[in-house]
């Protein structure tokens, strides 16, 4: 009995010390980046490393005031905002059709938003870049949010598409006999309940478009998000504007991820289908 | 006035069939049942009064108006759900109240029509309370509620008690046709279950493949079935059933017996009897008797008759044991006839 | 009521294929027209595809890119499914634990590179560690070209850190799908846990393996920031020469050929996994 008894005691303790290991592993690098920034610029270059951060704002402040960062950092909100926006404009009615409907081209419909997840969406930034000087679209915010438009979108119509299959018909069919048209029922009825989701499907596509590298560098010159800005400063930046740059990029992707928790797993999960 | 008129009604799903040439007309305030298995399309036929489906082809009138083409929220009807669809954002409250905030009704009316429909369905206590937080039963409660409500001139009821458990749904049974009885209105109640049909029903629809076989009232249905469809469906257990040589004219002989029958032409008929429509006797049809099953107040007891599975229903203190082999008399005048070939009832 | 207005699915769905239509087909089609088109000739030619294959750069760049997927992927695979059984296992805390680990799906590969720069960096927290266990006695440079095996290792568990979490979800999801009634039957037919393993949740688990690994692979060949934060030019990688050629060199025919070579990694191993690791019609969950 004791032997059992302590076989599987070893093996839970291999267990939980296994998972506290691999949730420092993530955390780890993450605490070393935020330790970087909230130090001055001195300490960084120091040697060695202090594990503990000096909670000095130096680094962060001459981050934000070296020149045309505050404009980066606006462009990469506004594109995300812009991208958040049109992915779920353009998605939720597709996501809505494809769950209630029936219709010739379903399937194909279907395919072609999981085959655009195939390709390799950044590349698309280069042919898209000579249409948009052609049409003044280039190195603007709405350019750009459309092309991380078109990497979000199979996401917002897969996602809107689970969430409104997840709402019985019968919800809408019982609003139609107490007196709702079918967009009333619609907005009384499916609308509350999916808020939440698609509050969710929203930040998500928010997070793509603030992280995205390639295209915001290929396609912004004057007006650079924050991604395209750090790319370009690579190889002349000092280190501490590299780490501030880094820990602001960061920060936004820890709260959504957090806000969209609950929503995770029926999206990325949705790929199965 | 809301009477309801179904004129040659029929439904294609693609190339499958689900109503074909549907005709039935409900009184003002009848109580109509229509009854059958999984897939005979009764669901679809209530769907498509209530327009939440549209017919390949034909008519539905409501009253002197003709509906089939108008949408659900104007034909003047209510509906309950099976699965009750039940706003889980809306409070019982404001679920009651759905309707009437739709029709814009003032504050003080629609309140006092909430009350009075909750106190109706007894969930007065439940008002503040979201459908999370209700039982199955309760939220059925809710869903009827919100049909009344309406005060429609039409409520129809998909199957909605079959979703309780047992002792729940009798209960219910009761409460619904107390509270339907008083109402003014006229019901559409869709079933798989013939002893709802029977208990709540003032007339039957018994459907079957995409047809109504027989429309009556539940005593007749049960009495009179017109085919051989409907003395299997109605009754548990089921109705038994006898091949029938014809020895002379109106005599036919089952499984050795000779009974009184009909006056036809052809050599074979299937004799119907009811299983509570025999007793043992020292003469009548001879029955081994293969299993016993004791049902509290009666015996049910399966026998064998002419290498035919019968069953019967016995007193509790018939002193019977598997293997003997018996004799069970028939009332006369309950037995019924069945062309087999046809599965139509012949008439003695 | 569902099917009164026919139009209404196609008026639904309509904005979004117009939209993709425009901002996938036609770039999708265009990058394809550019590979053959060379400014030295009019019409079509493979100029563009000889060009980029004669440059010293590409085999490098190509065999860098294939290295690191192959040293990544595998392993990320393996950590991914470790996690989710483990995570699969547990009740309280899962929420917790399920979080942080999830954490490093919002954050760009960019970030992550410049994370674990933190760490390989000259005056990093490596060379810190390894001056305080007294193994060096100054600060070596560690991402330097004299360092080929430091950079690959820096970049590889970067891209492990970063992106094993984006299999972890589909898996987490898949291994959810499984109802615990087959393990239960396995376990009353005597399987042990690793049996277990074997038998139900590897074969259960196909669909979501496929489409973790079909994913992953080809975020893979397409990896970019990460190589840019630690390696530089030190790490040529296909991708990273895709930009060069746009935006330095202002040569969109080679960038083109480039993209469809990484297109066309993409379609074989997305084919080749969907042959390894195909699911035989009939079975489901």
């Amino acid at each position: 009995m004791n032997q059992v008894g302590a076989t599987i005691k070893a093996s839970r303790m291999v267990y939980l010390s296994s998972i506290v290991l691999l949730c420092l592993w993530i955390l780890g690098p993450l605490y070393l980046l935020a330790v970087n920034a909230l130090s001055s610029p001195e300490t960084i270059n120091q040697f060695p490393m202090s594990l503990i951060p000096e909670f000095d704002l130096e680094s962060l402040i001459f981050f934000l005031k070296f020149n045309g960062m505050i404009d980066a950092l606006i462009n990469s909100i506004m594109v995300a905002i812009l991208t958040m926006i049109f992915s779920i404009g353009l998605g939720a009615p597709a996501g809505y059709a494809l769950s209630r409907f029936d219709f010739i081209g379903k399937e194909f419909f279907r395919v072609m938003i999981l085959m655009t997840r195939a390709f390799p969406l950044p590349l698309l930034a280069l042919p898209l870049a000579v249409l948009f000087i052609e049409t003044g679209l280039d190195d603007t915010q709405i350019g750009l949010s459309l092309i991380h438009t078109t990497l979000a979108l199979p996401f917002a119509i897969l996602i809107t598409f689970s969430l409104f299959s997840g709402i019985p018909r019968e919800l809408e069919e019982a609003a139609w006999t107490l007196g709702c048209t079918r967009f009333g029922a619609f907005r009384c009825v499916v609308l509350p309940l999916i808020l939440p989701g698609i509050t969710a499907s929203a930040i998500f596509a928010f997070v793509i478009s603030w992280n995205e590298v390639f295209a915001s560098a290929v396609l912004t010159i004057q007006n650079r998000t924050l991604t395209a800005f750090l790319l370009q400063n690579l190889d002349t930046a000092p280190l501490h504007l590299k780490f501030a740059g880094g820990f602001i990029l960061v920060i936004p992707a820890l709260i959504f991820i957090f806000a969209v928790r609950k929503y995770l797993f029926a999206m990325w999960g949705i790929s199965n289908r | 006035m809301a009477e309801i008129s179904i004129r040659n009604i029929s439904k294609r799903f693609d190339t499958y069939e689900a109503l074909t040439d549907i005709n039935l007309d409900i009184l003002d305030q009848e109580f109509m049942v229509l009854l059958g298995a999984s897939g005979c399309g009764k669901t679809t036929l209530l769907r498509i009064i209530a327009g939440l489906e549209t017919a390949s082809s034909g008519e539905v009138w409501i009253g002197d108006r003709r509906v089939d083409h108008l949408p659900a929220k104007d034909r003047g009807i209510s509906m309950v759900f099976q699965n009750y669809a039940i706003f889980p954002h809306l409070t019982v409250a404001d679920n009651i109240g759905f309707g009437l905030k739709m029709a814009k009704m003032d504050a003080t009316t629609m309140a006092d029509r909430i009350q009075e429909n909750a106190e109706l369905m007894h969930i007065e206590q439940l008002l503040s309370r979201y459908s999370g937080e209700l039982s199955g039963g309760q939220r059925q409660r809710v869903a009827v509620a919100r049909a009344l409500a309406m005060e429609p001139d039409v409520i129809l009821m998909d199957e909605p008690l079959s979703n309780l458990d047992a002792l729940l749904r009798l209960e219910m049974r009761a409460e619904l046709k107390g509270v339907l009885q008083r109402s003014n209105t006229t019901a559409i109640y869709v079933t798989h279950d013939q002893v709802e049909a029977m208990s709540l029903a003032d007339r039957v629809s018994v459907m079957d493949s995409g047809k109504i076989v027989q429309a009556a009232d539940p005593m007749e249905l049960y009495r009179s079935p017109a085919t051989h469809f409907v003395a299997g469906f109605i009754g548990n257990p089921p109705m038994n059933f006898l091949k029938a040589q014809l020895t002379q004219s109106n005599v036919w002989n089952v499984a050795g017996i000779e009974y009184q029958g009909p006056n036809t032409a052809s050599g074979d008929l299937l004799c119907a009897i009811r299983p509570e429509d025999v007793t043992l006797s020292p003469t009548g049809l001879p029955a081994k008797i293969l299993m016993i099953e004791p049902l509290g107040p009666h015996l049910l007891v399966t026998t064998s008759i002419a290498d035919t599975a019968f069953r019967a229903i016995l007193d509790l203190d018939s002193h019977v044991q598997v293997g003997d082999q018996i004799f069970l008399k028939p009332i006369l005048e309950r037995i019924r006839w069945f062309d087999p070939s046809s599965k139509l009832a012949v008439h003695a | 009521m569902w099917s009164q207005n026919k139009q209404l699915p196609y008026v639904l769905i309509a904005p979004a294929s117009l939209f993709l239509a425009v901002f996938f087909l036609y770039p999708f089609l265009s990058v394809i027209t550019q590979a053959f088109e060379h400014s030295s000739s009019d019409g079509y030619s493979l100029k563009n595809f000889q060009d980029v294959f004669s440059h010293w750069k590409f085999s490098i760049s190509l065999e860098n890119t294939l290295l690191l997927t192959a040293a990544v992927v595998p392993v990320q695979l393996a950590l991914a499914l470790l996690m989710a059984t483990m995570v699969n296992g547990m009740t309280k805390g899962r929420d917790f634990v399920l979080y942080i680990w999830t954490i490093p799906l919002g954050i760009s590969d960019l970030a992550a590179g410049i994370v674990w720069l933190v760490i390989f960096e000259q005056t990093g927290f490596l060379n810190s560690l390894m001056m305080s266990l007294g193994l060096i006695s100054q600060p070596t440079p560690l991402l330097t070209y004299q360092n080929p095996m430091m950079i690959f290792v820096a970049i590889a568990l970067a891209e492990i850190w970063r992106a094993t979490a984006i299999m972890l979800v589909i898996l987490v999801a898949g291994i959810g799908l499984i109802p615990k009634e087959y393990y239960e039957a396995a376990s009353v037919f005597g399987a042990s846990r690793w049996q277990q393993f074997l038998k139900v949740t590897l074969p259960l688990l196909r669909p979501s393996l496929q489409t973790a690994l079909i994913l992953r692979v080809i975020l893979a060949f397409e990896v970019f920031a990460v190589v840019a934060a630690l390696g530089g030019t030190l790490f040529p990688v296909l991708m990273g020469e895709t930009y060069t050629y746009q935006f330095d060199l202002l040569n969109s025919g080679a960038a083109a050929a480039i993209a469809l070579v990484i297109l066309g990694l993409s379609i074989a191993f997305t084919l080749l996994i969907l042959r390894v690791l195909r699911v035989p019609k009939g079975v489901s969950i």
